[in-house]
Parts: structure tokens; C-alpha cells; sequence
């Protein structure tokens, strides 16, 4: 009897465990580690997405470095060339290609050459590309 | 039994609360991959800087590659006979590419953060087996002699097989936070012209005519 007043007591205290064959959970712990790994997944989709913005706007570098060269050598952006680049571009994921301010009409020797690029990379973001040089038809 | 009445080492046992160390690693790991992601980041953005540079350096040095059309139509010889007009050629397309002011800062300050400056821009004319090297900067032609095809070298190294042009830049990028680093690049283009018609001789005509027959 004095035994089962002591141990209500002190269950009424919290220094007797309630039900003690049950563990103390540990949802906490999970909580904490499934937040973690859900920002560190955040983080890392993020900069998958930037390193693929960058490598598409570096081909699109490339293919304007190409395209410069060709019309160095002709004087001009010839209607092939032209439809070639748009195909190249659609290609890269690029789209609303606007080419205004490039050289579409033959040029005399050393007389300046231009190719004007803009357009929306993925995810929206838009670029704009110039490359300026001389004519050597 | 009330609390002050316990021995002191059940107290503290009793007076303990549960600790928060679950969230240590994880948030050390977030911090790590921020860091790391973010040097990656940096790398590439350095790496993309040097190629959009290089892309620009071999469009400006071939913009003002302009050689001196009558001599090639009568010898055959690539030569650019007027060094002060490609330098000037070369800075104007330079600027273009580069998207520079008048004070030769680029628009996009994320990459290049400050003034461009030409270090170099060197005319090596081949004639023959002879190499004539000429500087150019904003105080004119400067003739830094002759040399031996096969024996004269740009400075970055390259040998000199052809009419080329070598022009060298410097810039500034941004590194983390406010800090900035100097760079430099430099690029050699080569003019090359197309091997002259070859003229038969009246044996070989004979020839091709019996072989024809």
C-alpha cells in the first residue's frame, strides 16, 4: 500500500516512467536529417541549373565564333549559313533568335562584318551575343 | 518527495534536458556543399571568362588581319603592309566584341571587373625564309627587326611559320566578395594564303595530251 503511494507519487513527479517497457521515440532526429537533405537537394538542383545555363550559352559562344568566321571569308551571312545557325540554335534550346544588326548583305574587302545574336536560353534567361570583324572577300 | 529533498546526483540527472545534436552534421553538410558549390561556381565562372576572352581576342586579331591585296595578287606574298591602320582596326573590333566604353570597361562587370588594357600587339610579316616583327601601340609602328623563318617566336611560345598577328590583353576579375585578380591572355592568328596556280610547262602539256589521246 505505502509502496503503491510512493511509486504514484513519484509517477505524478515524471521520476517513475509511465509505461516502462515503451521507448522514447526519436521523430526528432528525423525531422532534423529530412530537412537537412531536403536543402541540400535544393542547393544542388540549383547548381546543376546554373552549370546548364552556362554550357548552353557556351555553345551558343561557339556557334557565333563559327558563323564569324564563314562570314569573314564570304563578306556576308549567306541565306544557307543563315538557315544552318537557326537549326544549330533550335538544336540548343534556343529560342525567340533575333539576328538584327547582323551583315546580310555582301561587303568589299576589309569593310566591317557583323553577327548579332539574342535570345532566350533555358529557363527563360536571355543572352545576347556580338562578334565584330573585318571582311576578307 | 519533493525536489530539494533528492541527493545531488539524481538532482542534476533529473534537471538535465535533451540536447539538439541531431542537427550538427546535418547543417555541417549544407555549409560544406554551399562552400563547395559555390567554388565550383567561381571555376566555371573564371573558365567562361577565359574563353569569352580568348573568342574575342581571335576575332579582333583576325578582324585586323588586312593584308596588302595588289602584293599578294602579283607575288603571292601575305603581307600586311599597313601595321598603325590593323591596330587601329583591331582596337575598334576589340571594343566591339568586348562590349567596351570609351574608358575600356566591359558593360558585364560580373566578369570582367575592371579596365581592358593592350599589353601587346605584335605584326610578324614572313617573306620567304625572313621574319620582319613589328610593334604597334598608340605611339606608332615600332620595326623590332628581322629574324630567320623557323627561329622567331611569339611571346607566348608559339613558332612562327606564317604573316601572324600576336596581341596580348590584361583585365581584372572578380574573385569572392570584393576582391579582384589580375589576368592576362594572349593569341596568335595566322594568315595564310592559298598556294599560287601552277603553271605547266610544254613537256608536261605534251604529256596530258598523249594521255588524253
Amino acid at each position: 500500500m505505502r509502496r503503491e503511494r510512493l511509486k504514484r507519487s513519484l509517477m505524478g513527479r515524471g521520476f517513475v516512467k509511465k509505461n516502462p517497457g515503451k521507448q522514447e521515440g526519436n521523430v526528432t532526429d528525423l525531422i532534423s536529417t529530412g530537412f537537412c537533405i531536403l536543402a541540400m537537394c535544393v542547393i544542388l538542383l540549383y547548381f546543376f541549373d546554373f552549370v546548364d545555363v552556362i554550357g548552353q550559352k557556351h555553345e551558343v559562344s561557339q556557334l557565333a565564333r563559327k558563323y564569324i568566321l564563314k562570314m569573314e571569308t564570304v563578306g556576308y551571312l549567306e541565306a544557307g549559313d543563315l538557315q544552318a545557325l537557326l537549326g544549330e540554335l533550335k538544336e540548343l534550346g534556343v529560342e525567340e533568335v533575333n539576328l538584327e544588326g547582323t551583315t546580310f548583305s555582301p561587303v568589299t574587302y576589309g569593310q566591317s562584318v557583323a553577327l548579332m545574336l539574342e535570345g532566350t536560353l533555358k529557363g527563360g534567361r536571355t543572352f545576347h551575343e556580338k562578334r565584330v570583324s573585318t571582311s576578307k572577300n | 518527495m519533493k525536489k530539494e529533498f533528492l541527493p545531488p546526483k539524481t538532482k542534476r540527472r533529473l534537471c538535465r534536458q535533451t540536447g539538439q545534436i541531431q542537427w550538427m552534421p546535418g547543417i555541417f553538410l549544407t555549409l560544406f556543399l554551399i562552400v563547395l558549390c559555390s567554388a565550383k561556381l567561381k571555376e566555371l565562372q573564371f573558365g567562361t571568362t577565359a574563353l569569352y576572352m580568348e573568342d574575342a581576342l581571335a576575332a579582333s586579331n583576325l578582324a585586323s588581319a588586312l593584308i596588302d591585296v595588289k602584293e599578294y595578287g602579283q607575288s603571292h606574298n601575305v603581307k600586311i603592309a599597313d601595321p598603325e591602320r590593323s591596330y587601329q582596326v583591331y582596337l575598334k573590333a576589340l571594343g566591339e566584341n568586348l562590349n567596351l566604353d570609351e574608358n575600356g570597361l566591359c558593360a558585364n562587370q560580373k566578369l570582367i571587373a575592371g579596365a581592358v588594357t593592350v599589353d601587346l600587339y605584335m605584326i610578324y610579316n614572313v617573306e620567304g625564309e625572313e621574319v620582319t616583327f613589328l610593334q604597334v601601340d598608340k605611339q606608332g609602328c615600332h620595326d623590332l627587326g628581322k629574324g630567320r623563318l623557323g627561329e622567331v617566336y611569339a611571346p607566348d611560345g608559339s613558332l612562327i611559320e606564317h604573316t601572324s598577328i600576336y596581341s596580348q590583353l590584361s583585365f581584372e576579375v572578380k574573385g569572392f566578395g570584393e576582391s579582384t585578380y589580375t589576368a592576362g591572355k594572349g593569341k596568335l592568328v595566322d594568315i595564310v594564303g592559298e598556294s599560287p596556280p601552277k603553271n605547266e610547262t610544254e613537256d608536261e602539256k605534251r604529256i596530258n595530251v598523249n594521255d588524253e589521246g
